[in-house]
């Protein structure tokens, strides 16, 4: 390179002769040039070779550099009444500049973007016209206005827009340290914008922050609609994935059918929108692609599933979002806006919101309290417990042309909402469960029951049986619904059914997807054992269901609080409250932190809870846990008193053992009256209650009415109530005590060995209602006096009772007041007094 | 840390009156944002990609002046200061990747893949070589150039920085892109060095 040689004075020369040359015509050039060549011939090549650099057209190949400094010197060009002015950008797609109108009466600042320049001449020149001229008549206060546009004299494509001094919508949301409900409503401003592009069948294929800008007043512009359509139509469009770099796209706001290459959408755009509320959200982007090679960039979006944005969030943008903890950040995102992202995030186009009216609307719901339409992945779950929780009442319900065949559309009329056509089994059951679930009985027409609906399900299911992960999903599902209709077996069946079919899943798929259904199917499987009183297997398929927890990363809350709270009520029927307690208390912890105004998951711990205090003796503690169910329970505005029931019937049970006996009953018979409304007389649920009435009224020796009462108990036998649940054994107990009183006790004493016995069929030995049980028969024998036989059982019970449990706990105070009855009429008044004292001695409270 | 649009403005009254150091102090203030969005943009640089400097320049500006009222030879200097600042950036950036990797003994080849991520690299650092050469033989015009690849400035901004007339700043253009595309043309090219 011999330009080392120049000396500063020279080269001054030589831009001085350079600057003569190009102002003047070809002739007076090479006359520059011979006389400089006979001064100074290296000057006059090079200055020759300056010249070449000039006039030509070569763009080296790719070097962006040299295209940009061919591009720098749009500068001062005037392009009709526009006077080109700085630049103040530049893009994959070409450079933009300020530019203000020349011919001056109100000095108009705008922005000229020029594309690259059209290698192919007419055809594109006339497509890139007729696509100008539709964006020309896209008019919305929240885009910028596309002015002008033409072609330079050098053939560069150029656009005039309305220029915008902004900053990009995230930085403006960040700096002014705006709100989750504030980003929400300035998103659906923009969505507005987007919704009348599509309207005009205008899709903008690159949404991104830096296209969304926000003046200093607060108003907000979208940029460059359209533009990247019409530079894709007018490219060289080489699908090759090395195009990918060349693409008028930001890679991690593209779709995944963008980074294919196929046609662009509104689907596209949505997917834009998602990844938008995302970043406003998190402050993150959903897919972080930086570093990555082609190949993988591409992978990674078409592959990848977004995490959920509540996981994402850190604590230094919960500052941005003008949140006091990382914590209620998550928990304002959790939820609906988790299901909204994830919905408009879907890898595929069709499983998106359908339109940009449709995400508008769901946010608007979100805003305004009322249930959001989306469901992300794991709602599937949360619905089937829902449902098992309900309890179903056996309303109708009321569903047009369902037709379940194969995965065909189906077309369900009663939805109030606009869904999208279901293209599954599962997304119709799920629609079905969702319908069950959120049933109202006034908003239901007559007749089809829900049994017959779930029959059909399931026949259907077995005659066109879907993937296997899918008809692991739909076989949970029922099997969860027949738990809620208290058919245990048939829920078992379909529980079964469903592990087979993940099992015989094939191995391609990703193994925690695998593990996460399985857990799923074993929860539910132990929430079946346990309803129906096996409680050791429930306990051991439960521990399945803790290891699995443990080997996925990311357990959805409402799951894991659910294993929570089934682990804890098998261990309180197994005895082993001590244990249980603990467990519940964690379980109300998760429950306050991620979902506290849940009713539906929350009532029901407290009140297990309830109970389990209460079977240690914790009476205080049990009452105000009930208290507390209560008052969650009235802040739930959509509830039909189901729940009311469960938590005054365990308050009941509590009044009682405080003593407050009149209350006890009147709110026994309330919870009976509702529950017999809203379930039908057979119900299981039932049961329970009447048992704690039966049993309270015998105890306040009111033998008729106890008899009554359990005699309806024991009806159910067979029907409703299968041998092992443990109602029946209960009701049989009290029917045998009572009817020792005023029928014969050889009566008495049938009813209590039944009782012993299906207790002693479904209880491991050694647990304490078996003492307690015999304790009890202990009381009819003592009535037949047969003492001897009374004292052989009534001694070792009382040993094991008082050890086990407390002594403020009935049970333990049942037996000695067996003792104390037992002694005393078998003539040894000495021991009776002996625990006459204990039962006199004071109780401390717990 | 945020630097408020007063300090700056402030910074840039003492730059028009002269004040010894008010450029030195100007670029302090500015450089930890333009590094930033420089760092930024480097992550999401995908490949082939190249970074644009006037970019990163007016996001900077809109960052740190956004919505001040600004007289027009303020803004020039902002942007002048800006565009050298984040010359040396990038050029920094892209020598110490060209080093590392040569120094880790890869070859740099014009490989597919290889050489679409290192094209913008070697493309800026040979820009700059090609800017320093001109630097010593003719120093306004390759501030021109500085000034208007870089940052972006108009003729008449850069006038007003280098306190030219808008003719003199055309002719040092002109002069100077030719040149520098012949330097680019004739001097280190991307093409298999052997290390």
């Amino acid at each position: 390179m011999s330009r080392a040689a120049f000396t500063p004075a020279q080269v001054a020369e030589l831009e001085s002769l350079f600057d003569q040359a190009i102002h003047t015509d070809p002739y007076g050039r090479v006359a520059l040039l011979e006389a400089t060549a006979s001064r100074d011939p290296l000057l006059a090549s090079e200055l020759a070779a300056l010249l070449e650099m000039h006039d030509s057209d070569r763009s080296l190949g790719v070097s962006s550099v040299a295209l940009a400094l061919r591009d720098v010197d749009h500068d001062g060009l005037r392009l009709g009444p526009w006077a080109i002015g700085r630049r103040i950008g530049a893009g994959g797609m070409g450079t933009v500049h300020e530019a203000v109108r020349a011919d001056d009466q109100y000095r108009q600042r705008v922005a000229v973007k020029f594309l690259r320049r059209i290698t192919d001449g007419d055809v594109a020149a006339r497509r890139f016209r007729t696509e100008r001229q539709i964006l020309a008549t896209l008019q919305h206060p929240r885009i910028a206005a596309l002015l002008d546009g033409g072609v330079t004299p050098d053939g560069q494509p150029y656009f005039v827009m309305e220029y915008i001094d902004g900053v990009p919508l995230t930085t403006w949301c960040d700096t002014h340290k705006l709100g989750v409900a504030e980003r929400l409503r300035v998103f659906l401003d923009v969505c507005d914008a987007v919704r009348a592009a599509h309207r005009q069948l205008v899709v903008h294929r690159d949404l991104k922050p830096g296209n969304i800008l926000v003046t200093a007043d607060g108003n907000i512009k979208l940029l460059d609609f359209g533009i990247a359509r019409l530079l894709g139509d007018h490219e060289d469009g080489a699908a090759t994935h090395t195009a990918l770099a060349m693409r008028a796209f930001t890679p991690e706001y593209a779709a995944p059918e963008q980074i294919r290459g196929d046609r662009a959408s509104t689907a596209t755009d949505i997917y834009a929108l998602g990844v938008l509320i995302f970043e406003l959200l998190t402050g993150k982007r959903p897919l972080s692609l930086a570093g990555q090679t082609i190949d993988a960039m591409e992978r990674i979006v078409r592959e990848q599933d977004a995490p959920r944005a509540s996981s994402v969030i850190e604590a230094s943008h919960a500052e941005q979002l003008n949140v006091k903890s990382l914590d209620r950040a998550r928990r304002e995102i959790a939820g609906d806006l988790d299901a909204i992202v994830s919905v408009a995030l879907r890898k595929e186009p069709d499983r998106r919101y359908l339109s940009v009216d449709a995400l508008m609307a769901d946010i608007q719901r979100h805003l305004d309290g009322i249930p959001v339409s989306a469901r992300p992945d794991g709602w599937r779950y949360r619905v089937g417990r829902f449902v098992r929780r309900r309890r179903i009442e056996t309303a109708a319900v009321l569903v047009a042309g369902a037709s379940l065949a194969g995965g065909t559309v189906v077309a369900l009329q009663q939805a109030a909402r606009a869904k999208q056509e279901a293209q599954s089994a599962t997304e119709v059951l799920a629609f079905l469960t969702d319908m069950l679930g959120a049933a109202k009985p006034e908003a239901l027409g007559p007749d089809t029951r829900i049994r017959d609906l779930i029959d059909t399900a399931a026949y259907r299911l077995d005659s066109a049986p879907p993937s296997p992960l899918v008809e692991g999903d739909i076989r949970r599902i029922l099997g969860g619904t027949y738990l809620a209709l208290g058919e245990y077996a048939f829920a078992d069946s379909q529980f079964l059914r469903s592990l087979g079919a993940i099992a015989s899943n094939p191995v391609r798929t990703s193994g925690t997807r695998v593990r996460a259904l399985r857990a799923r199917v074993l929860l539910d499987v132990g929430i079946a054992r346990l309803e129906s009183g096996r409680f050791a297997e429930a306990d051991s398929v439960l521990n399945d269901v803790a290891a699995l927890h443990r080997t996925l990363e990311d357990v959805d809350p409402l799951e894991r609080s659910t294993l929570l709270d089934t682990r804890a009520q098998t261990l309180g029927r197994l005895g082993r409250n001590a244990e249980a307690l603990p467990i519940f208390r964690e379980s109300i912890a998760l429950q306050t932190q991620y979902f506290p105004d849940d009713a539906e998951s929350g009532v029901p711990t407290y009140v297990s809870a309830a109970v389990v205090a209460g079977d240690l003796g914790f009476h205080s503690t049990a009452d105000s846990l009930l208290r507390e169910a209560l008052a969650l329970e009235s802040r739930d505005k959509s509830s039909n008193g189901t729940r009311r029931t469960g938590i005054l019937s365990a308050r009941a049970t509590v009044l009682e053992r405080l003593g407050q006996v009149d209350s006890a009953e009147a709110m026994y018979r309330e919870v009976i009256a509702l529950r017999e409304r809203l379930l039908g007389a057979g119900h299981p649920s039932l049961a329970f209650t009447m048992v704690n009435l039966a049993d309270h009224l015998r105890r306040r020796e009111r033998y008729a009415d106890a008899v009554t009462v359990a005699r309806r108990v024991v009806s159910y036998r067979g029907t409703t109530l299968e041998e092992t649940h443990p109602a029946l054994a209960a009701g049989m107990l009290n029917l045998g005590l009572a009817l020792g009183h005023i029928d014969s006790a050889a009566v008495g004493e049938r009813w209590v060995r039944e009782a012993l016995r299906l207790r002693t069929a479904s209880l491991p030995e050694g647990h304490w209602l078996l003492a307690s049980t015999r304790s009890a028969l202990a009381e009819v024998l003592t009535g037949a006096s047969r003492y001897r036989e009374a004292e052989a059982l009534l001694v070792p019970a009382e040993r094991q009772l008082s050890a086990e449990l407390s002594h403020k706990n009935e049970p333990v105070r049942d037996a000695w007041r067996r003792l104390r009855t037992l002694y005393a009429a078998w003539g040894q008044p000495a021991k009776a007094a002996a625990w006459d004292a204990k039962l006199s001695a004071p109780v401390p409270e717990g | 840390m945020h630097v408020s649009p007063g300090t700056i403005t402030a910074a840039l009254a003492e730059l028009r009156d002269e004040t010894p150091g008010a450029a030195d102090r100007l670029v302090r203030l500015v450089i930890d944002d333009l590094h930033r969005l420089a760092e930024a943009a480097m992550r999401r640089e995908s490949v082939g990609h190249t970074l644009q400097p006037t970019e990163l320049v007016n996001e900077a500006f809109l960052r740190l002046l956004g919505g001040t009222a600004i007289e027009f030879s303020d803004r020039a200097h902002f942007f002048a200061i800006a565009a050298q600042t984040i010359r040396r950036l990038l050029v920094e950036h892209a020598r110490r990747r060209h080093a590392a990797k040569r120094d880790a003994g890869i070859r740099v080849v014009l490989d597919d893949q290889l050489a679409a991520n290192d094209r913008p690299t070697l493309e800026l650092i040979a820009l700059d070589d090609a800017l320093q050469g001109l630097e010593q033989v003719a120093p306004r015009p390759a501030r021109v150039v500085e000034l208007r690849y870089f940052g972006g400035l108009s003729v008449e901004e850069t006038a007003e920085v280098l306190k030219s007339s808008p003719a003199t700043i055309k002719r040092d253009w002109t002069f100077a892109r030719a040149f520098l595309l012949r330097a680019l043309d004739t001097g280190p090219t991307p093409r298999a060095e052997q290390s």
